[in-house]
């Protein structure tokens, strides 16, 4: 799955560190889920979404046929 | 029966520093919002590949019980504590570095580092049997030290 988290991040001006807080996660966890090597669970794909006022579908591109 | 005081003073403190650890570890995590469920997907990964590891282990020392050597159950538990814990520890290093790492580690040198780190592990604890002296496990540890450098380091060109 792949996500707009970075550019998203990028556009607010916040760093990995202030997102990990906003959502409560460890840093770690945001490199994970923006790189692609992490799929996060539907709450904390939420939590993300809203911390940009965005929906989880702008956020989060489902790619059909990668499961 | 013959109790060995010193044995059961190192199992208990082995167990206390253990408990602590962890303790200490978790509390630290926590802090730093590091209790988040990516930890606990890397952990449960983790132990997946670990029972991988030990189960591997369980058929060596089977094999070396059907080629007849003679093997104690203490010293049967003894390594099969050693993988088990020992790969846990490995692997639970290798995923969290390779999921956060800001570029991937190439899969190929982590496998070849995971081979060097089985194999002397595998090696070592065949030689240490068949010579009846838990020193040479002691062996292992160089190898296995190489087999972690190698696979938790990328050069220069796999960053870029």
């Amino acid at each position: 799955m792949k996500n707009r988290i970075r550019e998203l991040r990028k556009s607010k001006n916040i760093t990995q560190e202030e997102l990990s807080k906003q959502v409560g996660v460890s840093r770690q966890s945001i490199i994970a889920i923006e790189s692609g090597k992490y799929n996060p669970s539907i709450e904390l794909a939420y939590h993300i979404s809203k911390s940009f006022n965005c929906t989880i579908e702008e956020v989060f591109i489902f790619e059909e046929g990668r499961m | 029966m013959e109790i060995s005081i010193g044995a059961t003073i190192g199992m208990c403190m082995g167990m206390i520093c253990g408990i602590l650890g962890l303790w200490f570890g978790r509390k630290k995590a926590r802090k730093n919002r590091g209790l988040d469920e990516l930890y606990s997907h890397i952990w449960q990964k983790t132990r997946s590949y670990s029972w991988y590891v030990t189960l591997g282990a369980i058929f060596v020392l089977f094999s070396l019980n059907v080629l007849g050597i003679e093997l104690s159950s203490a010293m049967v538990l003894g390594i099969l504590l050693f993988v088990h814990i020992g790969s846990w520890g490995i692997i639970g290093i290798i995923l969290p570095i390779n999921m956060s790492g800001t570029f991937p580690l190439p899969l190929s040198r982590v496998k070849f580092g995971i081979i060097v780190i089985a194999t002397s592990i595998i090696v070592f604890t065949i030689m240490s049997i068949i010579a009846n002296n838990w020193m040479f496990l002691l062996f292992s540890i160089l190898p296995n030290l190489i087999g972690l450098f190698i696979a938790l380091t990328a050069n220069r060109k796999d960053s870029e």
